[in-house]
């Protein structure tokens, strides 16, 4: 019998064969229950230890003004990185957002710096502040990443521009973008204004409870202009048209195992730079403000979890309700803004929270509403260390 | 819900558990169909409204039609025949996937034709006609389900299935939420005999399991993904785009879709397999085709199968009596119905893409007729070939329009040969993938089959390591607007 | 001849190949030199040799040699 005999009666084309398993195609990575346990410990081992290798490896200078490098304000990872080199007994980290973090002056013009200089020791106060955040924010960078501010002395700037509008507040009903959105609670309590499917809101919890995924988004904020390989690789560099240089780089070259130092010098801050004049020299006039009240206001009840959290961890707070720029009040808005600074007093005092208010600048000491000017700074770390609440809780153990 | 999401990872962690504790009670079936409609209901609702429809339908149709006589007694009326309730089938299972993909299309250029002749009258948009205010929107994997659903009618009708007796065994067979978004496209035969009893609780099949979930993942978050990001760049602007970068653009989609579509589809796979059930093999290596018929026999089988055993045969053996006029004739309309089926958004780039198959698959099977060609001519230049025309057709399949399209196709041949701005690692990433389809299927396999369990082991750490720096944003899946 | 044999020779014509021989449960598998042209040649040769013709329904559920022959027996 020739191999004739096995030719048969064409139908349709063949049935795919199928072995009763049901075959893994072209896809041969096929592990076994052994290989799959080894697999586990691997990445177990993996997440585990390679931030905390990284961590020793990668070089991270700080000086005694150092703050946070504003590309870096999405960097958690570091962020929490620096409060743990900040954290050093005998030194002071100041908590708080733009502010403290000093928008319009250059690190050796904030708060942090004076208050060192009217101390004598210079990076007495470590400039812990973050540009672009507020106390919801906050509350999720303390909760996850703040966890090696233990036992120290810590100052809590409180900031009423949050509660000037819902829409500051994030209690507004309209669905809008803000900043730092994987910080916020994504589920409890609910956040109006933050629009984010489930996959997202769950996807941010996760990466900011599993260490590796955000020491991931660290490497890619660092080393790769926030943006994953695949993304860098093709990024192109804004110009018309469009270089791509990028290319044909090694991304493993980019990984230069160091933090970079912010720019030597920034043309948006600083005395030298143009934004640097009083608020009412760069046209902006007094406003009326939809306060929103205390006892709805999301970034306040933030702030006061925020509080609790580094109270429970051992830390001696003091909150520093910074002045406001109330000159840029409307003259009819201002009871409304008292009752809120009222109430933020009252509630301190009334849990035995040292705290501190510190008295309304000059109007020339302002750059906007909220942030003063270099000499704005100098003066409040006067008005602040002159304070005797201030020198007590200093000297206090 | 999407497989590679979050809340998918939970809904997995919850039922998984549950469905093996299940398993010796009578609710096993009851919970995955509950399972399988709390998934398809997680998109929208309403369209599980639209599930139960189809289900219901053709569980009724194929009780009428097991309860008529095979071949039709002399002189019986309509009614007392098969083929009617099968013709009546057809068009209740077709009209929804028609209404929601074609109706508005349809509409638009009716009432365009109506504005030619001057005629006072507008068809209106097909929203307004939605009841209860659902949107009018393509219902997520429609035409997976309805062709599921139209295969058992059809199978049923030929004999080659008896009807299904068990209404939740039917329900679990058109809506499992593995399947029922984007395919694989399973046959009553195949499917229904795996929900009569539950698997058995076997090792295998979870470590079987999650190996192709994590592959198919990987392909489409890690690959896919990045490709697109090329691919975009270049299809939503070709006019100012080179030669070079548009022909790698084309090349780079076609990589882009087989890792998309086979990734869910392997996804798929390796979900339900984790619960013990197999569906049938989606890719098969597509770019290794030595002809278009071969290439449909890799890229996307269970629905290339379909059309041919429902579309193609009945058609060809219809038109026997005009053998090479009838196979072609039959070959265009099933390409047309191919294209047609994957129509989304826009109609005729679909539609060109779809009859450039029928044409070359008509132009592969004349080619090799030849003995010279089948005999003499290498592999690798019918490899070379079938790619070349394949990545032809997918210009029509990606490109928004069809000015577009051809815009493109012209631009490959007179536009200057400028820097085509692709990544290294795209190119490497692409000749690495043909190179692995090239050796898998030569004696290679077997050493990449054996490859010792450490490696396996540390590839898959590769994979997920990859994988978290891979994150680019999510983009859905291709085929998930079919 | 039986229609077996006379089967035997259609296909023989068909796929020009002297060697061929059925058996009833061969099925559908790749022939050299096959596609589906030929099988539509086949079941018009056939149709031609028998004189008979086939319907829609049947042709597509043909599993193997044996059910052909057995629906070309039942039109004889």
């Amino acid at each position: 019998m020739s191999q004739a005999a096995t030719k048969t009666l064409p139908q349709t084309p063949p049935e795919p064969v199928e072995d009763p398993e049901s075959p893994f195609g072209p896809n041969e990575m096929r592990l076994g229950a052994k290989q799959w346990i080894a697999f586990a410990i691997a990445i177990v081992l993996i997440f585990l230890c390679l931030p905390a290798i990284w961590q020793k490896l990668e070089r991270f200078d700080t000086g005694p003004d150092y703050r946070i490098p504003y590309s870096l304000s999405n960097d958690y990872w570091q962020i929490g990185r620096w409060f743990k080199k900040a954290a050093e007994p005998g030194r002071i980290v100041v908590i708080g957002d733009s502010v403290i973090w000093g928008e319009y002056v250059n690190p050796d013009g904030t708060l942090p710096h004076f208050l060192s200089v009217e101390s004598g020791a210079p990076g007495r106060f470590a400039n812990c502040g973050v540009n672009g955040f507020f106390p919801l924010a906050i509350e999720g960078l303390i909760d996850n990443y703040g966890t090696a501010l233990r036992n120290q002395k810590v100052i809590l700037e409180a900031d009423v521009l949050w509660m000037t509008s819902p829409q500051r507040d994030l209690s507004a009903s309209k669905k809008d973008t803000f900043n730092h959105t994987r910080l916020v609670p994504q589920f409890r309590p609910r956040i109006p204004v933050y629009d984010a499917d489930m996959n997202e809101r769950i996807g941010a919890v996760v990466e900011r409870n599993i260490r590796f995924l955000s020491w991931v988004s660290h490497i890619q904020i660092t080393y790769f202009d926030q943006k994953s390989i695949p993304q860098w690789t093709l990024a192109d560099d804004g110009q018309s048209p469009p270089n791509y240089p990028n290319l044909w780089r090694n991304p493993a070259s980019q990984i230069t195992m160091s933090i970079p130092d912010p720019p030597a010098t920034d043309p948006d801050r600083g005395p030298k730079s143009p934004r640097h004049v009083p608020w009412f020299e760069s046209g902006k006039e007094p406003l009326h403000y939809d306060w929103v009240p205390l006892d709805k206001s999301l970034q306040w009840q933030a702030f006061q979890r925020t509080l609790a959290t580094l109270r429970s961890r051992g830390n001696d707070v003091m909150v520093l309700l910074v002045p406001f720029n109330e000159h840029m009040i409307a003259e009819d808005n201002r009871p409304a803004f008292r009752t809120i600074t009222g109430g933020i007093d009252a509630w301190l005092a009334e849990n035995k929270i040292p705290h501190i208010a510190p008295a309304t600048l000059p109007p020339t000491f302002y750059a906007d509403a909220s942030h003063p000017l270099t000499e704005g700074y100098a003066l409040l770390a006067k008005n602040i260390y002159a304070m005797p609440e201030f020198q007590q809780w200093l000297k206090q153990r | 819900m999407l497989f590679h999401t979050y809340p998918f990872i939970i809904f997995l962690a919850i039922v998984l558990p549950l469905f093996y504790l299940l398993r010796k009670t009578k609710l096993w079936l009851p919970f995955l169909l509950a399972s399988s409609y709390v998934f398809y209901g997680m998109l929208n609702p309403w369209f599980l409204l639209l599930v139960l429809y189809i289900t219901l339908l053709n569980y009724a149709i194929g009780i009428v039609m097991s309860r008529l006589p095979f071949d039709p007694e002399p002189g019986a009326p309509f009614y007392r025949k098969q083929i009617f309730w099968l013709w009546l089938g057809v068009f209740a299972d077709i009209w929804p996937l028609a209404f929601f993909k074609y109706a508005r299309f349809f509409n638009e250029n009716l009432n365009a034709v109506f504005g030619w002749v001057h005629i006072p009258f507008r068809l209106p948009d097909p929203s307004v006609i939605m009841p209860f205010g659902i949107p009018y929107l393509l219902p997520a994997g429609i035409s997976f389900f309805t062709f599921q659903a139209l295969s058992y009618l059809i199978d049923l009708y030929l004999g080659k299935i008896e009807r299904e007796r068990n209404l939740l065994r039917f329900a679990n067979f058109v809506c499992f939420f593995p399947n029922v978004l984007m395919g694989p496209i399973e046959r009553a035969g195949h499917m229904l005999p795996q929900f009569e009893r539950p698997a058995a609780f076997r090792l295998k099949n979870f470590t079987d399991g999650l190996s192709l979930f994590l592959i198919g993942l990987f392909k489409k978050l890690a690959l896919a993904s990045y490709l697109q990001i090329f691919v975009d760049r270049v299809y939503d602007n070709p006019g100012d785009c080179g030669a070079p970068e548009l022909i790698l653009a084309t090349i780079a989609f076609g990589w882009q879709i087989y890792f998309d579509f086979s990734g869910y589809s392997d996804m798929a796979r390796g979900v339900a397999r984790l619960f013990g059930f197999n569906l049938v093999l989606n890719f098969n290596n597509p770019y290794l085709a030595t002809g278009i018929g071969d290439f449909w026999r890799r890229w996307h089988m269970s629905f290339s199968r379909w059309i041919l055993d429902y579309i193609f045969m009945p058609l060809q053996l219809m038109w026997r009596n005009w053998p090479s006029w009838g196979t072609a004739a039959a070959l265009v309309v099933t390409f047309l119905f191919s294209g047609v089926w994957h129509v989304a958004g826009v109609f005729w780039t679909y539609i060109v893409w779809g009859l450039l198959h029928g044409f070359g698959l008509a132009a592969t099977n004349q080619l090799e007729r030849s003995k010279y060609y089948r005999k003499n001519v290498p592999t690798w230049i019918k490899r070379a070939g079938t790619f070349a025309f394949v990545s032809f057709a997918w210009i029509f399949f990606r490109a928004h329009t069809i000015d577009d399209a051809l815009l493109i196709v012209k631009r490959i041949f007179i536009a200057p040969w400028s820097n085509p701005h692709i990544a290294g690692l795209i190119i490497a990433i692409i000749i690495l993938a043909w190179i692995y389809q090239i050796l898998h299927e030569t004696r290679w396999r077997e050493t990449l089959a054996r490859t010792s369990w450490a490696w396996s082991a540390a590839l898959a750490v590769l994979l997920v390591v990859i994988l978290c720096f891979s994150s680019s944003g999510s983009g859905a899946f291709i085929y998930l607007q079919f | 001849m039986t229609p077996m044999e006379r089967l035997e020779k259609v296909f023989r014509v068909v796929f020009d190949d002297d060697e061929i021989a059925l058996r009833p449960e061969m099925t559908a598998n790749d022939v050299d030199g096959w596609d589906s042209l030929s099988h539509t040649n086949l079941i018009l040769s056939v149709e031609k040799e028998f004189g008979i013709k086939f319907n829609q329904r049947e042709l597509l559920t043909f599993k193997n040699v044996g059910d052909l022959l057995r629906s070309i027996e039942s039109k004889l």
